[in-house]
């Protein structure tokens, strides 16, 4: 009751009908003992302690100081009431029950300090703990609503981004997912875990994961092979997409693979000469459509690389990767800046790539992509689709290097083989796109002190968004390069009327 | 629809349990009852709740009967192929798995059964299927010392540490090798360096033996027949293969010699369809050097280590024994996802008041009156006279304890019995053992002698 007293000297203290507190009753009532018999001291002992629950072991000892000292205390102020009464009204008295108190107070303190500094700690811990009490009583107040805000922390969402965001679950199957070929549930995984990136490699290892399907597929009795192959399939490529979204590339792939598949089921012949067919379907797909589209296309920029060139590229394209690759073996001597955007930072891959074969290379981030755009003297980019408006999906940072060379008047080539050619039409980055685990954009790996955006986690109003493509205008690309021609971008629709029915 | 498996589960449940001969010579080690449960049980419901729909299970010839009556009473779904192995030859682990090669159409998980742990097979699971490994294994971290005393006569329980080398930024697993291998020094090559500049060396990893192994490594072991256990002698001939180069073909050596047939480059070739993907892919799992993805290995070891809170216990000798049992049902939750556990079989016959809610009691276990039971566990067929007390004990099936009898610290095994007016403190009572009335016995192995030596 004392620490109470010491720590909230504001709190008004229980005053009975004579005007006194406890402690003054018992402080009259003990100087009045005092006062008749020195004996009553023992009583008094008694008495205290009693009274006063909450006591050390030790005080008892030592009150009885406290309480002779009290004693000439009181007596004295007695004394001054006494007087004080008969001159003035009751806020004198007020004011000397007040004096009483923070004088006894600061003897207390007084005392205490000298005794020991344990006890001072010990006060302040309780006003620490009487801080967390009420931290804890908030808390308990507004349980209701923290909960959907800690809710919201963790299912973070944009509106406007909202069609975005996957919510992929697997169950409880760790292997053998039931209708799912172990190869496709391999390349789930090495989907998600971006193991395979770029759209050239998915599509090549979708086609082989196909071709071990074809060969291990084993028809039940009843039912007819191409049928039961599409099904199968169609679960596989459920399986793919939960893991991660499919490319465009693949999605052509694919639409060409089903109509051979559907006009294979229309002929008669027995199921191996069936799946013979269909590992060659695939097998020229792969040559035809990548193979040796690459190998036209690289002709076609090699005419344009000139000796002295500084062609600039952003992130890794395997078809640039080869364009370059094929120009150097011919003898070219140009100079390659690649520029690179995280979070993937795939410049460093093309890069380690082309110094491998031993071309003159620089590195550069995007935030020095003005500075060295001067340099330059022709940009080439790759292609994850072209869209039929002209537009020009690939890696996000595509947009901002075709818009910094359209205002340095750089020439901007995209090279993009038809196969990866798309029905869709987008104007922006927002309707149609990917989004990945914002986690590595805060994370730096190649700082060693922690990023400044690790403070964002626990932001609420802000969101960190991770996307992974973006869409390039078509009139800052200068043309499209493509097997077939050096096309501009906007005659992208009159190719898709062209080519055959494969898409 | 039948597809083929992506992996094919074997537990290997054939070993003998040499480091604990007093409480094996009479029963097979995968049956030492671990709670409610046996041993094996535990890697087998793991396998079951992962997916698996059936698994081999790899037992002595003449544990085989038991084994199977055993696990056939345990409610477990998942189809147990059994295949017994002859128990006169000593063979290894490697052996075991070399006689299921014909059984073994892809790729291979191998479990020991001695494994007791909540840990997902999620983890190793997935990098083996991300870079398309030859091997990944799994470690957990050292589980803290319980400080519990341990029955039997006090000896320095020398654990059996391992070293093992990771490459820190894309965990492949670069260096295995038992610490019993080396003296004092330890060299490692300086090609391993300079191609893994950043290794992280563990001493106090427990391997769990789980590993994840592709097909054409049971070929390899196939084809060689020195291996004789894994974890000893192939998986570290695997793991310092990573580190060669496939012999290069000169033009005008034959390549059908004997020699190159057999070399384990043959055996890893990748086919030309992966390596064109990895080309194309804007992937490398390192960076800081200029070398291409994988280095160009087509012999790939990983490691996973599992998290720091996951539990996990290879019961291969006495002290790890007597704490897994103190601590498996308190784990019981997270090892199982939440099966429920009986604690007390319900065809017992139960005459004593003083049962402790931490006891197990199996089926057909007799506790008579005014016995009294602490933290124990009591197997099948068990009955306990009265007026006696078992505390903190593990009592195996078919053992008869008689009238006044002190029961503390200890493990007796199937079939002994105890006569009465004992008192025994921190005792391993051997199988089929009787331990004479009115005896005291304190930290010792009470067994028939001949038991302990087998030829």
């Amino acid at each position: 009751m004392e620490k109470n007293k010491q720590t909230n000297p504001a709190t008004k203290k229980k005053v009975d009908a004579s005007g006194l507190t406890k402690k003054e009753r018992r402080a009259l009532k003990v100087q009045e003992k005092g006062k008749q018999n020195p004996e009553n001291k023992k009583d008094d002992k008694k008495e205290v302690p009693k009274a006063q629950p909450p006591k050390n072991t030790e005080k008892p000892v030592v009150t009885t100081n406290q309480l002779s000292e009290k004693e000439l205390r009181k007596l004295e102020w007695e004394k001054k009431l006494a007087e004080q009464k008969a001159e003035s009204g009751d806020k004198k008295e007020a004011l000397s029950k007040a004096e009483l108190r923070a004088k006894r107070r600061e003897q207390q303190e007084a005392q205490r300090s000298a005794k020991t500094n344990v006890t001072t700690t010990k006060q302040k811990e309780q006003k620490e703990e009487k801080k967390p009490q009420k931290k804890a009583a908030e808390v308990k107040k507004t349980p209701v609503t923290k909960k959907p805000e800690k809710k919201k922390h963790l299912v973070r969402r944009l509106e406007f981004v909202n069609h975005l965001y996957s919510d992929a679950t697997f169950g409880n199957t760790i292997v053998n997912f039931k209708n799912v070929h172990p190869a496709f549930v391999k390349l789930g995984v090495q989907y998600s875990s971006k193991r395979i990136l770029g759209s050239n490699a998915r599509c090549r290892a979708l086609l082989t994961a196909v071709k071990v399907l074809i060969k291990d597929i084993q028809t039940p009795p009843k039912q007819e092979f191409c049928r039961y192959f599409e099904t199968v399939l169609q679960s596989c490529m459920e399986h793919l997409n939960r893991c991660r979204c499919s490319a465009v590339s693949m999605n052509n792939a694919l639409t060409n693979f089903k109509t051979e598949l559907r006009r294979l089921s229309k002929s008669e012949e027995p199921d191996n000469q069936k799946k013979e067919n269909l590992l060659e379907v695939i097998d020229t797909y792969i040559d035809h459509q990548m193979d040796r589209a690459g190998e036209a296309i690289s002709m076609k920029v090699n005419e344009k690389i000139n000796n002295g060139d500084v062609v600039l590229t952003y992130g890794c394209s395997s078809l640039i990767k080869k364009i370059l690759s094929d120009a150097h073996s011919k003898g070219k001597q140009f100079q390659v800046i690649v520029v690179d955007g995280r979070p993937f930072l795939e410049g460093r891959q093309m890069l380690q790539r082309l110094v491998q074969i031993g071309i003159n290379c620089s590195y550069v981030q995007m935030n020095a992509l003005c500075y060295v755009m001067s340099l330059v003297t022709k940009v080439l980019l790759g292609a994850h689709a072209l869209l039929t408006n002209g537009y020009v999906m690939s890696r996000i940072g595509t947009a901002q290097v075709a818009l910094v060379a359209q205002a340095y008047n750089k020439p901007v080539l995209v090279c993009c083989e038809t196969y990866k050619f798309s029905e869709q039409v987008l104007t922006d980055s927002f309707v149609y796109n990917e989004l990945d685990d914002s986690e590595k954009l805060i994370c730096v790996d190649t700082l060693e002190e922690s990023s400044p955006l690790a403070l964002c986690r626990n932001n609420d109003n802000l969101h960190i968004l991770n996307m992974l493509y973006d869409v390039t205008p078509p009139d800052l690309i200068t043309a499209v390069v493509t097997e077939l021609a050096i096309l501009p971008c906007t005659s992208a629709p009159v190719v898709l009327r062209l080519k055959p029915q494969a898409f | 629809m039948t597809l083929q498996a992506e992996f094919q589960a074997v537990v290997l449940a054939a070993g003998k349990g040499s480091r604990m001969p007093e409480i094996t010579s009479g029963k097979p080690k995968c049956l030492l009852p671990v709670g409610t449960k046996p041993l094996v049980w535990y890697p087998l419901y793991k396998l079951q709740q992962s997916g698996f729909t059936d698994v081999i299970l790899v037992v002595l010839e003449q544990q085989k009967s038991e084994i199977q009556s055993v696990l056939d009473k345990t409610e477990l779904e998942i189809k147990i192929e059994y295949f017994p192995i002859s128990g006169k030859e000593d063979l290894g682990t490697a052996d075991s798995l070399r006689m299921l090669h014909d059984r073994l159409k892809s790729d291979v998980l191998v479990v020991s059964c001695d494994l007791v742990s909540d840990v997902s097979l999620k983890g190793v699971l997935d990098v083996f299927r991300m870079h398309d490994a030859s091997v990944a294994s799994l470690f957990f971290h050292s589980q803290g010392g319980d400080g519990l005393v341990v029955p039997g006569p006090k000896s320095k329980h020398k654990p059996e540490r391992d070293l093992v080398g990771i490459d820190v930024q894309t965990n492949r697993l670069v260096f295995l090798a038992s610490a019993s291998d080396f003296e004092s020094e330890l060299s490692l090559p300086r090609a391993l360096l300079k191609k893994h500049t950043h290794i992280k060396m563990y001493s106090n990893l427990v391997d769990s033996h789980i590993y994840v192994l592709k097909n054409w490594v049971v070929k390899y072991l196939n084809s060689q027949q020195s291996f004789s256990t894994i974890k000893g002698e192939l998986l570290p001939h695997i793991v310092k293969k990573q580190l060669s180069k496939p012999p290069k073909v000169t033009e005008g050596k034959s390549v059908l010699s004997n020699f190159d047939s057999e070399d384990i480059f043959n055996f890893a070739k990748e086919d030309e369809f992966s390596i064109a993907i990895r080309e194309t892919s804007s992937f490398n799992d390192h960076s800081g050097d200029f070398r291409g993805t994988y280095h160009g290995d087509s012999i790939r070891c990983y490691a996973v280590v599992a998290p720091k809170d996951c539990y996990g216990v290879r019961v291969n000798t006495l002290p790890s024994y007597w704490t897994v049992n103190n601590k498996v049902n308190e784990k019981w939750d997270k090892i199982t996802n939440g099966l429920s556990l009986a604690l007390k079989h319900p065809k017992i016959e139960n005459k004593s008041s003083q049962v402790d809610d931490k006891c197990v009691i199996w089926e057909g276990a007799k506790l008579n009156e005014k016995t009294s039971f602490k933290n124990s566990v009591i197997g099948s067929n068990t009955e306990v006279h009265s007026f006696s007390r078992v505390f903190n004990s593990i009592v195996m099936n078919n053992v008869t304890i008689k009238e006044k009898v002190a029961l503390e610290n200890c493990i007796v095994s199937d079939g002994a019995t105890i006569e009465s007016g004992c008192q025994i403190k921190g005792c391993l009572i051997g199988s089929n053992h009787t331990v004479p009335e009115q005896s005291e016995h304190s930290q010792e192995v009470l067994t028939d002698t001949d038991r302990l030596m087998e030829f």
